[in-house]
């Protein structure tokens, strides 16, 4: 799509707060106006993001459960293999999104269990998902503040 | 505007007939009604009624109507019945004046309070700099304030119609039950962080409180209506009021949340450990850190179910108020971010 989607969303916020809102005078009118060139502008960002961001997610989740398959109990090694073995081949954003629900799912599951174990390797695993949970948060860290 | 809510125009015949009827005072007329923006929960409308034959005389009032969905799944009898309970007291609350279930008034329940005037619930405002000489006045009275509704004995009055006390060793485990439940309910993708934090907070309880108290439960600068010198003047918003343990109130306003980017003044208004020392001379006690830092904990697990529900009810239609989504998009990730420092798993 040409204009670019986010490059028309920033324009929609800026039509909203400095074209509509300035011309309301019902507070809650104007709260909404700027309420929705606030969402307008997150929209702007996670567009052109969103794929990459959970394709991205999705990879360091698999790559995390082969890592901890060869540790875990047995009927979750093979759960964890399985999901291991997926892949994104549907790159529309509502598949991804399924998919990293699945797999964050398994890794509430897995993240459960690795923090009953004493043995130094799961503890590894137990470092590394949290990593991961670090490095979630940065990825769905948005710029776009309330205005 | 909600899916099911109504504009000024079709609420403002039909809230005129009410307190016509209540006041009774045949052709009261509404010189101004307007809905209070920022509210996620209950909708509340500011109404300005001239009484009949008094011109000039205008009483004025606050109207909190459920909505179709909000953030909250709140009980407005239990909002009432603390409103009621207070009034007269050392904490300061609008008078609670009638409670209507019956949803032919308005459209759905609601219930009126006489609306104090001069005085605003502003967070933005703490943050303008013509606020800096009343800062000081309004974190000191703030919790003051905060140890006189812990303080209260709230025996014999509406409060123990409206809710259970629990155990003072059964309060974490009360909340942290009630929260979560609300998360498996809500949540519209699995959440790792919070899990996690879940799964902390119920290996590490904390000690029972002393005394079982009043918890505002959603104690903040913007539920405080404040003067331009910083005093206080009316406690809102209790629909999540119950009782527990009292250090919940006190972690809740030490979110990150309301720190509106001011970094370290809780509130935007006062550093933790200043507040806290208000906090133990106005109550006489001493404030377990510890235990503080798991109500922290917990006050991230409870916001993050607070967002979650109303991604919920915006996601599946119940509601069309855009603040559903944009704490969603806004907040949800920005919790975990807390939770994941709470945790002393991030910088």
């Amino acid at each position: 799509m040409r204009p670019d989607p986010p490059i028309a969303l920033q324009r929609i916020a800026q039509a909203l707060v400095l074209d509509l809102a300035s011309q309301l005078s019902d507070p809650f009118a104007q709260q909404t106006a700027g309420l929705a060139a606030t969402i307008a502008a997150m929209l702007a960002e996670e567009w052109d993001r969103a794929a990459a961001r959970l394709a991205e997610e999705n990879a360091a989740l698999r790559a995390l459960f082969a890592a901890a398959a060869d540790l875990a109990p047995p009927e979750l090694a093979a759960r964890l293999r399985t999901a291991a073995a997926g892949e994104d081949s549907d790159l529309r954003v509502s598949r991804l999104q399924a998919t990293n629900d699945e797999l964050r799912r398994l890794l509430i599951e897995l993240h459960a269990w690795c923090e009953g174990q004493d043995d130094p390797r799961i503890a590894a695993v137990n470092e590394a998902i949290w990593e991961e949970l670090k490095e979630s948060t940065r990825r769905r860290r948005l710029v776009a503040r309330p205005l | 505007m909600s899916a099911g809510s109504q504009s000024a125009g079709a609420l403002r015949p039909k809230l005129e007939a009410y307190l016509s009827a209540r006041l009774e005072a045949p052709g009261l007329r509404l010189v101004t009604l307007w809905r209070v923006p920022g509210g996620a929960s209950r909708e509340t409308w500011i109404a300005d009624a001239e009484l009949p034959g008094q011109p000039g005389r205008r009483r004025s009032f606050v109207i909190r109507r459920d909505p179709p969905a909000s953030l909250l799944d709140s009980d407005r009898e239990l909002e009432f019945a603390f409103y009621r309970a207070f009034a007269g007291s050392n904490v300061p609350v609008p008078r609670a004046l009638w409670l209507e279930r019956d949803p032919a008034h308005l459209g759905s329940p609601f219930f009126v309070m006489e609306r104090i005037e001069g005085c605003e619930a502003s967070p933005r405002r703490v943050l303008d700099p013509s606020f800096e000489p009343a800062r000081p006045r309004l974190a000191r009275r703030m919790y003051e304030i905060l140890a006189a509704i812990h303080a209260f004995d709230w025996r014999g009055t509406p409060i123990e119609g409206v809710v259970e006390p629990p155990a003072p060793e059964e309060c974490w485990r009360r909340e942290l039950e009630h929260w979560e439940r609300v998360i498996d309910e809500q949540e519209l993708s699995p959440q790792p962080v919070v899990r996690a934090a879940i799964r902390w907070l119920r290996a590490n309880p904390p000690p029972p409180p002393a005394r079982v108290t009043v918890v505002h439960g959603d104690y903040r600068v913007g539920n405080l209506l404040f003067s331009p010198d910083g005093e206080i003047h009316g406690v809102l918003d209790w629909e999540m009021a119950h009782l527990g343990d009292p250090l919940e109130d006190l972690a809740w306003s030490f979110l990150e949340n309301w720190e509106w980017g001011r970094n370290g003044l809780k509130g935007g208004v006062v550093a933790a450990e200043e507040a806290i020392a208000v906090y133990e001379a106005a109550a006489g006690t001493r404030v377990d850190r510890s235990a503080l830092h798991w109500w922290d904990v917990f006050s991230s697990v409870k916001a993050q179910a607070i967002w979650l529900t109303g991604a919920r009810s915006f996601q599946e239609g119940r509601s069309t108020e855009l603040i559903h989504a944009m704490t969603a998009y806004w907040l949800t990730n920005f919790q975990d971010e807390v939770l994941l420092r709470s945790l002393g798993r991030a910088p």
